[in-house]
């Protein structure tokens, strides 16, 4: 069978087969063993596709995953980011968009300890949301901090994702972990200055809400005890990785343990939540392993097949530049996020990407980083972003879905723009992990 | 019926449970090791393929759970938009194609597991396994979900959790 017949089929077959529902890990399998079938020898390749199957999870580098989300579910089944929610309120005065600054902060500050963007945007929106509609904030200067913000998740440490990226695609775990430290930094910088602005060229959009009488010992007590003490679990998962004493799999585990330890000095702890965020662990984490076993020979069939070399030499035949190149992945990596989640964006895409990148001669941290800024903004991205559907779930009833897809759109467009900068000037991605290597 | 169901749904939850300790101790024994190391220069032996074995047994041991819970990310670009009757009647289809699917590959992975005892083959790395064991993993998964996905055929759910990171 010639490749883009295998290729249309695999992927025009993968597509109908998402479409009606089917879940995403057995519409992978069902492609991938009609696949093996035709193009690795009928039974034989069956065969090897089970083999691969496990061989595929038996990997020491995918264990960060588990880890870094048992992380972030002790931090949130203990509440004790919802405290430091409160804290970081009390202190963040006199700021037009007040509420919505200290989204993004609270959303920043759980970032680096947690590396769900469901979590982190289901968390901001229960807990702020309700008090900034009350306060009469506009819809777009509430929900869309709050998403925007929740899905930095994706880009800071500990994020499971980026180590889902770094394994795929054979890019340095730490080194993409480090990579996505400033671009995130700059998006909040970025979501600050836009709502600054917005809210004092329109302070209707955000009416002052100061909180009123409260001293600076007031103010500043419930930060020093439950946003200061945080600081240690970023520095325990950055700092072991970035002086070499921790594997990214390591400052994984560590960081579970400080979080134990965190969760512990909070008097946070109990049986029930310990179970809570293992259990979530196990949910989120085996539905990503699983897609991974699932779609391990997916890779092989595409190229055994001959699509992954026909479909790069006939890119090839355009002579295009590196950035024009990585322009294009960027387009496609956006229209996917549209429509599909994030793990089946990379299985579908990283068999071509990943050589195509290498024959373009482009930067592989460069490419992990912008796979993880185009995943973050297709958490975001009408009509089927999954953020927005958490938005939904957290909104009150009267907000409509449009008013959910409008108030995200400024904050889209700061993302684009910083994924520009990233194309255009790489070294902001690349500077902090370039201190380590 | 109901009491074989309910057997079930026990036995799907020990399988998420033990998942749940594989990670748990995961996390421990791999701190434990940072500190030996970095300590007292001595390693837990073996601990890098037990972590791997871990997480080959835990995915598929879970991954019935995870569909007994509804929570395997899907796409509901059209099921969202059906009726009621015609997304139950979609989700009818959809769970007996993974039956079929499941059933399928559940059939390939016991040959593979078969194939593999039957040339004696072992894995070498700090243990000595056979490898039928590591590639036994799937097919108990796998039979697990054929029967959850049956399950869900005779009861339809047309609600999905939102899942994904």
């Amino acid at each position: 069978m010639e490749w883009p017949l295998v290729l249309g089929l695999m992927m025009g077959g993968l597509g109908l087969l998402l479409l009606i529902g089917l879940p995403v890990a057995f519409a992978f399998l069902a492609v991938t063993m009609a696949g093996a079938w035709e193009v690795l020898g009928g039974e034989r390749g069956m065969i090897q596709l089970a083999r691969n199957a496990a061989d595929g999870l038996s990997n020491f580098q995918l264990a960060p995953i588990p880890l870094f989300i048992l992380m972030g579910e002790i931090l949130f089944q203990t509440r004790i980011a919802h405290k430091a929610i409160d804290a970081v309120e009390r202190v963040v005065t006199r700021v037009p968009g007040r509420l919505s600054v200290v989204t993004v902060f609270g959303g920043t500050i759980f970032a680096a300890l947690s590396g769900s963007t469901i979590a982190n945007t289901a968390m901001l929106g229960s807990t702020l949301l309700p008090d900034m509609l009350r306060k009469g904030y506009a819809p777009s200067l509430a929900m869309g901090p709050i998403m925007a913000s929740g899905a930095i998740a994706m880009l800071i440490p500990p994020s499971a994702l980026a180590v889902l990226v770094g394994s795929l695609a054979g890019i340095s775990i730490a080194g993409l972990l480090m990579a996505g430290v400033i671009p995130a930094l700059i998006l909040s910088v970025a979501f600050v200055l836009y709502i600054v602005i917005r809210a004092t060229l329109n302070p209707a959009l955000a009416p002052s809400d100061d909180m009123p009488g409260l001293s600076l010992k007031d103010r500043w007590r419930p930060f020093m005890i439950y946003v200061a003490p945080l600081s240690v679990l970023f520095a325990v998962v950055i700092g072991s990785m970035f002086l070499g004493f921790a594997t990214p799999t390591e400052s994984a585990a560590l960081g579970c343990m400080a979080s134990l330890a965190v969760g512990a000095g909070y008097r946070a702890l109990t049986w029930a939540r310990m179970r809570a965020a293992l259990m979530e662990t196990v949910k989120l984490s085996v539905m990503i392993l699983f897609i991974i076993a699932l779609s391990q020979t997916f890779a092989q069939v595409l190229s055994f097949s001959g699509a992954t070399g026909g479909l790069i030499r006939s890119i090839a035949q355009y002579e295009l530049s590196p950035v024009q190149v990585m322009l294009g992945m960027i387009a496609l990596l956006l229209l996917l996020g549209c429509f599909i989640d994030q793990v089946s964006m990379l299985m579908v895409t990283v068999p071509i990407f990943v050589p195509l990148a290498q024959s373009a001669g482009i930067d592989p941290l460069i490419l992990g980083v912008i796979y993880l800024l185009t995943m973050e903004i297709g958490l975001l991205t009408p009509p089927f972003g999954l953020l927005l559907f958490v938005m939904r779930g957290v909104a009150p009833p009267e907000i409509r879905m449009s008013t959910i897809y409008a108030s995200i759109l400024p904050f889209v467009f700061i993302k684009l723009v910083v994924l520009a900068a990233i194309v255009w000037q790489p070294g902001i991605a690349t500077w902090l992990p370039s201190l380590v290597r | 019926m109901t009491g074989l169901n309910a057997a079930f749904d026990v036995l799907l939850q020990l399988c998420a449970a033990i998942a749940a300790a594989i990670f748990g101790v995961t996390a421990v024994a791999i701190s434990i090791n940072v500190v030996l190391r970095n300590s007292a220069g001595t390693t837990i032996f073996g601990l890098l393929d037990a972590v791997e074995y871990g997480l080959l047994a835990a995915t598929f041991l879970a991954a019935p759970w995870v569909l007994w819970k509804n929570a395997h990310v899907t796409i509901d670009l059209l099921t969202a938009n059906l009726p009621a009757a015609g997304a139950r009647l979609l989700a009818r289809l959809v769970s007996a194609l993974g039956c079929v699917l499941s059933a399928t590959f559940l059939w390939f992975a016991v040959q593979a597991a078969l194939a593999s005892a039957a040339r004696g083959s072992m894995i070498r790395t700090a243990f000595v396994v056979p490898e039928w064991l590591a590639l036994s993993a799937a097919p108990i998964g796998f039979a697990l979900i054929s029967v959850e996905f049956l399950r869900q055929m005779l009861r339809p759910t047309i609600t999905h959790d939102l899942t994904g990171l």
